[in-house]
């Protein structure tokens, strides 16, 4: 029986996805790799998103800066209570509009 | 660089000065600006996270400028009271007055804890030698008469990148001593100083040609410059993920009223025998706005390196004046009782000054 991974993408529908587990040094690489294919408006849903880290605070604000650079927006939505409070502490919600 | 040919220059003409501004004033001004600031804007341009703001790099420029003139009467005041020889002077007795003269400032910067990483101390220090350069290069050029102008331009790029890099040096070795050591104290700044001495010593002494001089001076010191930018940007961007997520687990065990079990906890419980409950209260709270502001400089920074234009934030002000009146309800007894808590570091006190003041 496998070990559940640390962190996961899921396609929920178009331009939407899930992230699920933690998103720390370790995993942030893998979202930078799903979010450099993207080039449109995307959603992301934080629902079961457990934890963030700096390194994934810095990959989601540069994916946002890229795709503001081209017309285009990332969203985030359902935020944990806990993951919410670290976006407001270090000051993005003012960058993200948080759902 | 070229005190000696200035002091005999002086010394034949003392009208020279008065006579400054008459002669094509803003196509020399232009000329002897251009190279300076040329390198400036490079350094600040690599400055990713905006550590150094313009308006503090010109001021940085103008306390440069400043300085050189003071270091011009000091000069010359100098030879005239050792009544030695001039050539001798500008090579083992202008740079020690020059660098320290410009040092000062540094100096000054680190103590205030206005520099936190050796990427800013770099550009003050280009900065000050950038100012200290463009008025030297100002008189030297009225003192040559009309020279041809792509000498001109070397000669003026050559003092330039020399002035700024040995101050660059002097405030990045300095920089990172203070670091390692936590300390400010003087003897912090005498290695950098002594190598900027060394290398504008060594350029004194025209062990080759002119040219030759410009072209190592264009090629080793900004190079040593460079190298040194990336490893502290390197060096910055690990501070601001370990400490940014440090700083959150231990605000969030603060939040969820988990802190009672860990080492501040334990620690704060124990000082409620020795201070009263609503002074301990407030040493919590003053623990949590510290670490909410060390997030917020860490997240301004991030905003930043991700291009991002941050703007003031009232609530950042708010959180200032409430850490003053936590500081001076808990007092300085208090303070130090919970100072192995608090951000004490100098590049941690440099993040609220930073914040501070945007």
């Amino acid at each position: 029986m496998s070990a559940k991974p640390i962190f996961e993408f899921v396609r929920l529908g178009e331009n939407r996805f899930s992230l699920h587990g933690r998103l720390d040094a370790s995993t942030a690489e893998n979202l930078e790799a799903e979010l450099d294919k993207i080039a449109s408006t995307v959603t992301l849903d934080l629902s079961k998103l457990q934890y963030i880290s700096s390194a994934g605070l810095g990959v989601l604000l540069a994916a946002k800066q890229r795709l503001s650079d081209s017309n285009a927006d990332l969203k985030l939505t359902g935020l944990q209570p806990q993951v919410r409070h670290v976006f407001e502490v270090v000051g993005f919600d003012k960058i993200f509009k948080l759902g | 660089m070229i005190f000696g040919f200035t002091i005999s220059v002086f010394k034949q003409d003392r009208t020279t000065l008065l006579t400054l501004l008459s002669i094509d004033p803003l196509i020399r001004i232009a000329v002897s600006l251009l190279p300076v600031f040329l390198f400036l804007t490079a350094l600040v341009f690599l400055d990713s996270y905006r550590l150094v703001k313009l308006r503090a790099v010109l001021f940085t420029t103008l306390v440069g400028s400043i300085v050189s003139g003071a270091s011009f009467f000091i000069n010359i005041g100098t030879v005239q009271l050792l009544d030695v020889g001039i050539s001798f002077y500008s090579r083992y007795g202008a740079p020690i007055v020059e660098e320290l003269l410009k040092a000062s400032y540094l100096v000054y910067l680190i103590r205030a804890k206005k520099i936190g990483f050796m990427v800013d101390g770099a550009i003050y220090g280009f900065a000050i030698g950038a100012g200290f350069a463009f008025l030297e290069n100002i008189y030297y050029l009225q003192s040559v008469g009309n020279p041809n102008l792509f000498v001109w331009i070397v000669r003026g790029l050559g003092t330039a990148v020399m002035h700024g890099g040995t101050t660059a040096i002097l405030g990045i070795i300095s920089k990172n001593l203070s670091d390692r050591h936590s300390s400010d104290k003087l003897r912090v700044f005498l290695p950098g100083l002594a190598v900027a001495i060394i290398i504008h010593s060594f350029f004194n002494h025209f062990f080759f040609s002119p040219q030759v001089t410009t072209v190592i001076q264009l090629v080793v010191l900004p190079l040593i410059v460079l190298i040194v930018f990336d490893q502290s940007e390197k060096s910055l961007r690990d501070w601001l993920e370990m400490g940014l997520d440090t700083d959150a687990h231990v605000l969030e065990m603060i939040i969820t009223g988990n802190i009672s079990e860990s080492r501040i906890g334990i620690y704060l419980k124990s000082l409620q025998g020795r201070f009263p409950g609503e002074v301990v209260a407030d040493m919590l709270c003053l623990l949590r706005i510290h670490l909410e502001l060390a997030i917020r400089a860490k997240g301004i920074l991030l905003m930043r390196e991700a291009g991002f234009r941050t703007t003031p934030d009232p609530e950042i002000k708010a959180k200032f004046d409430e850490l003053k009146y936590l500081e001076k309800s808990i007092g300085k007894t208090g303070k130090l009782a919970i100072l192995p808590f608090l951000h004490t570091s100098s590049r941690d006190l440099w993040q609220l000054h930073f914040l501070g003041t945007k």
